[in-house]
């Protein structure tokens, strides 16, 4: 059986990865063997430059390049908007869209006893100060619908329900072009109890 | 029976890649009312029952590998019904398990997937042949290895269980299912749980998800965390509490209407059933969010002392009554049999009105404890309706249901 040490230890970071299982680990370290060394040499030195160019922005906690990040130090971006979001990553999906040219905040977590993640760890005192800094007119609650979603979205709603600005959450139900036919039950009863008038 | 003909297929399975099969999770429930989503579908049947003619299905065949006390072995079935006759230990109840997992993907006697894998091995497979009235066979594959599960249904991979509810559902009645009147609270959840299911499909991903938010909430109450943090998890658990009862409350309804209805002259002696439930918080069901918000803070130092939900749909019950008194302590053990049985007989016959879908009955050596005109009348019940399945270590079975073909087990097995 063949071992190596040094493979093991590459299988191991690679297996670290969101989705990235074991077998696919090793299919990626081998792989990363097989391409000219310069390969694998620029991607660490990529990955080593962009780790340490990066840092959490002191005002909206994304994970950017500088501090403010673009977006809290754009003069071009609506102030009276504040869109929060779980990861920095949600960010970049949102802005693909081209359609919200407000400010961010990122939670970093959900709350979810489970987890060990509570009002601490989603960042609860900075983003009172970004309200309280802010002030905008309106917050957009853009996280995901599942039970430490909607208990974070109520757990910001009440921290800021005195404050007088109006607080949004995203829709849920079916998917724009999706086929009633391919939609399961579940998702079809989200729709359906949060139909609305034409 | 055969042995073997089935084997190339199993080992295309086996030999598959392996997924895990999940259930996605959709909450639904921020904005729900509490109040049951769409009343007529609970009153009338589905579009798909009332408007589509859902194939009739019949399990053809069966075959299994490595599978409780199976090692490797076929069988073919008979459409109206069949008898397994064989001594006990000869493998009557497992083979009556693995039909029903073909149906439900997991063990209908509540064992986890590993203890069904046959000593020795670690892995199992099986792989179940429905003939429908339109010709045109359906063919339920499962395979389980080292906690991994696939699911293949015409040899399409499915990535949810829940696939298999629309297609086949079956109903399984053994001697130990008097615990339903006499046993745990626990024991009864499962029943009624597993029967609101296969009529309303949504539920199950309601009940998952209630049961993430206990374990949420549980965890919370361990712990000296925020208050409001507490609250939001309060208020979910409310939430999604509202959205299971309705759902509960009306299979009880209609449950309670056939039990007075069609099934109430089935026996002589076992009349007036009904089932009512019992909530730990009195009225649960009828209370609305701020009612038991309230009772959630009356509750609090409780729960904090406890460290876990002292009420809720993970807690409550379900009593079998007869004449408005409680079976457990009033009625006959006959009675409670009875009782039972007629409870499965009418959640077959819901499953068809809601979802057009005729389950198969799985009767494990239940008829020994009933006297011959209680049989008589179940079997005529049941007769022409549904396929069955009586598994029995006595040849008089065949008095009943003679007209049924025969499948003996013996010390082969």
């Amino acid at each position: 059986m063949y071992h190596s040490d040094n493979l093991d230890k590459l299988v191991e970071s690679l297996a670290r990865f969101p989705g990235i299982g074991k077998k696919t680990a090793q299919r990626l370290a081998w792989h990363l063997l097989g391409q000219d060394k310069s390969f694998a040499f620029e991607l660490s030195e990529t990955i080593k430059t962009t780790v340490e160019a990066f840092k959490p922005c002191s005002l909206c906690l994304m994970i950017a390049e500088s501090d403010p990040c673009p977006i809290c130090s754009s003069i071009e971006r609506n102030r009276d908007l504040l869109c929060i979001v779980e990861h920095s990553a949600d960010i970049q999906i949102i802005e693909n869209m081209n359609e919200y040219h407000g400010l961010y905040f990122v939670l970093g977590h959900l709350l979810s006893p489970i987890d060990g993640f509570g009002p601490n760890e989603i960042n609860s005192e900075s983003l009172k100060a970004r309200i309280s800094e802010l002030k905008p007119q309106e917050i957009i609650l853009a996280l995901k619908p599942s039970s430490e979603g909607e208990a974070t979205i109520h757990f910001i709603w009440e921290i800021l329900r005195d404050s007088g600005i109006r607080i949004t959450r995203l829709s849920t139900g079916l998917p724009f072009g999706g086929d009633l036919e391919y939609s399961s039950s579940n998702t079809l009863r989200s729709a359906w109890t949060r139909r609305f008038s034409v | 029976m055969l042995r073997f003909g089935m084997f190339p297929i199993l080992v295309c399975i086996l030999c598959g890649r392996w997924i895990g099969i999940k259930t996605t999770v959709i909450d639904a429930s921020a904005t729900a009312s509490g109040k049951f989503p769409e009343q007529r579908v609970a009153i009338t049947r589905t579009f798909s029952a009332l408007i589509t003619q859902i194939p009739e299905l019949k399990l053809i065949s069966i075959s299994l590998l490595n599978f409780r006390s199976y090692e490797q072995i076929s069988f073919e079935f008979d459409a109206p019904g069949n008898l397994i006759i064989g001594p006990n230990g000869s493998g009557k109840t497992n083979l009556l398990e693995a039909i029903a997992y073909t149906s439900v993907g997991k063990s209908i006697r509540f064992h986890q997937d590993k203890e069904l894998v046959r000593n020795g091995s670690e892995q199992f497979a099986v792989n179940g042949l429905y003939g429908t009235d339109t010709n045109l066979p359906l063919q339920v594959q499962l395979a389980y290895e080292r906690r991994r599960k696939i699911l293949k249904i015409n040899t399409e991979v499915k990535r949810q269980l829940s696939s298999l509810f629309e297609h086949v559902k079956v109903i399984y009645c053994a001697p130990d299912d008097i615990d339903l009147v006499n046993g745990n609270p626990r024991q009864r959840r499962q029943y009624f749980d597993l029967a609101i299911a296969q009529v309303f499909p949504c539920y199950i991903t309601l009940l998952r998800e209630y049961l993430h938010i206990v374990e949420q909430r549980n965890r919370l109450l361990k712990e000296e965390g925020s208050l409001l943090a507490k609250k939001s998890w309060d208020l979910r658990f409310i939430k999604s509490l509202l959205e299971l009862y309705p759902y509960r409350k009306k299979y009880l309804e209609i449950l309670n209407a056939e039990l007075a209805g069609t099934f109430c002259e089935i026996s002589e002696n076992t009349k007036n059933l009904s089932i009512t439930y019992q909530p730990v918080l009195k009225q649960a069901m009828d209370l609305d969010e701020s009612v038991l918000m309230s009772r959630v803070t009356e509750l609090e130092n409780r729960e904090k002392t406890w460290q876990r939900s002292l009420f809720g749909a993970h807690l409550d019950d379900y009593v079998f009554e007869m004449d408005g008194y409680p079976m457990r302590s009033y009625a006959s053990q006959g009675q409670k049999r009875i009782a039972v049985i007629i409870s499965k007989m009418i959640q077959a016959q819901l499953i068809e009105t809601h979802t057009g879908i005729k389950p198969i009955l799985l009767f494990d050596d239940v008829f020994a404890e009933l006297d011959y005109t209680h049989s008589e009348k179940i079997h005529e019940l049941c007769q022409d309706s549904y396929q069955i399945f009586i598994a029995s270590p006595k040849e008089d079975i065949r008095q009943i249901f003679g007209k049924m073909s025969v499948i003996r087990l013996g010390s082969e097995q």
